[in-house]
């Protein structure tokens, strides 16, 4: 799937993509609800099709990808975005990346986050969860912040994260989530 | 007050509500971009039926919901635990599908109401 795009985002291609990782599928464009739907569809029909992925493995692939997907139509449904799902047999691991655009303004409290994320352990990332799952208040999108929560205890803390420069006051943030094993 | 069937799509669970044996079942997958529009009217719905005293039955089975939905859950539960009724909680989890029984863990862990971890076939 591709979309075509303008030039106004000229080094959106600089994805977190390691390289020697096989791309299995890539869409840049805007995001909405239904271009989510066609890649969630796409996702779950190729990981069914996967005798090499578990069924554990699949669901666990597909509920990041569910998140980090909703992220994008939630933060940047103006621009476009990229979407990366790919492998890496090397490592043995599947990953699914994002890059979008951010507000400089909004990245300090993102780059907090992610510290967080990276520094605790599996049980305190799942207590902070719990903690965020009883709060009353919620993001403008209702999920209270719990999406990286949840990218991060499905990934057992295998995230990384990368702000660059872009055009005036905004960055590029580009997540890749990997999820491992891949059993052969 | 009306029974609530609503069938289940890619990104929504097929909701199964019914008045007289008061029981609230959802099935299938909870992963809709605005999960509190379509929620609202279900926990609307868990008000009304709690507003009288008896038994209420929850059976969850999800293969997949996400983070949205996982709160509106919340609050789902939340209003039957604050209000004056018994109740019971059935979650179903597919054997080996450690992210759902830890996440019926942890609504257990929060509420206060009898929790029934359920596995299911895969």
């Amino acid at each position: 799937m591709y979309s075509e795009i303008n030039s106004s985002t000229p080094s959106l291609n600089q994805s977190s993509v390691a390289q020697g990782d096989i791309i299995i599928f890539s869409y840049r464009g805007v995001f909405k609800e239904q271009t989510s739907t066609h890649i969630l569809n796409w996702i779950e029909r190729y990981l069914n099709s996967n005798s090499t992925v578990t069924r554990p493995e699949s669901k666990k692939i597909f509920r990041a990808a569910v998140e980090l997907i909703q992220n994008l139509i939630h933060h940047s449904s103006t621009s476009d975005s990229l979407f990366v799902f790919s492998k890496s047999e090397s490592e043995n691991r599947f990953s699914l990346s994002s890059t979008n655009l951010v507000d400089t303004k909004q990245s300090g409290e993102l780059v907090s986050a992610l510290c967080a994320i990276n520094t605790i352990s599996e049980d305190e990332l799942r207590s902070l969860k719990k903690s965020v799952m009883t709060r009353d208040s919620r993001s403008e999108h209702g999920g209270g912040g719990m999406g990286l929560l949840e990218l991060a205890k499905l990934s057992n803390g295998n995230i990384e994260s990368e702000l660059l420069p872009s055009h005036q006051d905004k960055l590029l943030f580009c997540l890749s989530v990997h999820l491992k094993p891949i059993k052969a | 007050m009306d029974n609530i069937f609503i069938p289940g799509t890619p990104k929504t669970p097929e909701v199964s509500f019914i008045v007289e044996a008061r029981t609230l079942s959802l099935s299938g997958r909870s992963i809709p971009e605005n999960s509190i529009e379509f929620y609202s009217s279900l926990i609307a719905w868990t008000d009304t039926l709690c507003s009288s005293e008896g038994f209420v039955e929850v059976n969850i089975n999800l293969e997949y919901f996400n983070t949205s939905s996982s709160k509106c859950l919340m609050d789902l539960l939340k209003r039957i635990e604050s209000a004056n009724v018994d109740a019971q909680v059935n979650w179903h989890y597919e054997e080996d599908d450690e992210d759902m029984l830890e996440a019926g863990e942890d609504y257990d862990a929060i509420i206060d109401l009898p929790f029934k971890l359920i596995i299911t076939e895969g």
